[in-house]
């Protein structure tokens, strides 16, 4: 899978995901977190250094549980946790295909938990799209939202 | 068309439309959101509402091909500290219903000629892919980023 930074500001990332055409069972793409080349969280969030994406994406997340709180705002339901900082994250096809499966889906993990050893103990994206030996590629937006109140 | 547009929700910054598709063949298509200043569902004639609100002067910003359309309404290729002043939207589809399908529901931008509708002709349009099922419904949601702080 082909994954672009398409936009980015202090508060969001956005990431064109292209899958690679005739591919079977499923395609899968990561955007790490390890402070390497674009496409990273770390880095390309760095051009607004230490504004809310930035810290946030720098939060050691030491377990898959962790990365879905400060990624997606998984279990922050209580009162106190209205002051933890997260984000929330979208995925949005731009294309289709005849027989277009499986379903486009991300999800946050710890680096580790998913092969990505130089963005081990931060959270990083799982992105899947279809596969099942379309000939054209599949494409879709990924979006990280920064929360940056609590009453958004 | 493949799909219907509803206009269900509508503010100064944000414009939501129900989508339904109309099934058919062939397996994958697509209606389009169009821009001709007229009778709903067109975006700039829903966005009137707010005559001259940050919207509404998105929608009827003139585009001359896809890649205008998408930075306009996609933010896409606006990357930069500059690039952070320019008006912009994001656009998100959520299904409501689902159903073994061939497709998948899917968004994209256009100039209005080249996504076939010539009356949306210069200005920027969003096509909608709809699963091949009839009466599948998504929301399709227009944000208008209206400080590049969100």
């Amino acid at each position: 899978m082909n994954i672009t930074l398409v936009t980015r500001t202090p508060y969001r990332l956005r990431y064109l995901c292209v899958t690679v055409p005739n591919e079977t069972g499923i395609e899968a793409g990561i955007i790490p977190n390890a402070a390497g080349a674009t496409p990273d969280l770390r880095t390309d969030s760095s051009l607004w250094l230490n504004f809310p994406m930035n810290s946030l994406v720098k939060t050691p997340a030491p377990t898959d549980a962790a990365a879905q709180k400060l990624l997606m705002g998984i279990l922050q339901t209580t009162v106190p946790a209205l002051e933890i900082p997260r984000a929330h994250v979208y995925i949005t096809p731009r294309n289709t295909a005849d027989n277009a499966n499986p379903l486009w889906s991300v999800l946050a993990f710890e680096g580790s938990s998913v092969m990505a050893v130089t963005s081990a103990g931060f959270a990083v994206l799982y992105v899947v799209g279809p596969a099942n030996l379309l000939a054209a590629p599949q494409e879709a937006y990924v979006d990280i939202d920064f929360e940056h109140t609590y009453d958004r | 068309m493949a799909a219907l547009f509803t206009l269900v929700e509508n503010t100064p910054y944000r414009l939501r439309y129900l989508v339904t598709s109309q099934g058919g063949s062939p397996t994958i298509s697509f209606g389009i959101l169009v821009n001709r200043n007229g009778p709903t569902p067109d975006l700039r004639g829903d966005s009137n509402t707010f005559l001259g609100s940050p919207m509404n002067k998105l929608v009827s910003t003139p585009t001359v091909n896809q890649a205008a359309a998408r930075k306009l309404l996609f933010g896409d290729s606006l990357l930069s500290v500059a690039d952070n002043e320019t008006p912009r939207a994001c656009v998100r589809l959520t299904a409501t219903t689902t159903a073994l399908t061939k497709s998948q529901w899917a968004v994209d931008a256009n100039e209005g000629a080249a996504a076939g509708d010539p009356a949306s002709a210069g200005f920027p349009v969003l096509v909608v892919y709809a699963p091949s099922i009839v009466f599948e419904q998504a929301y399709l949601d227009i944000y208008f980023e209206h400080t590049y702080d969100r």
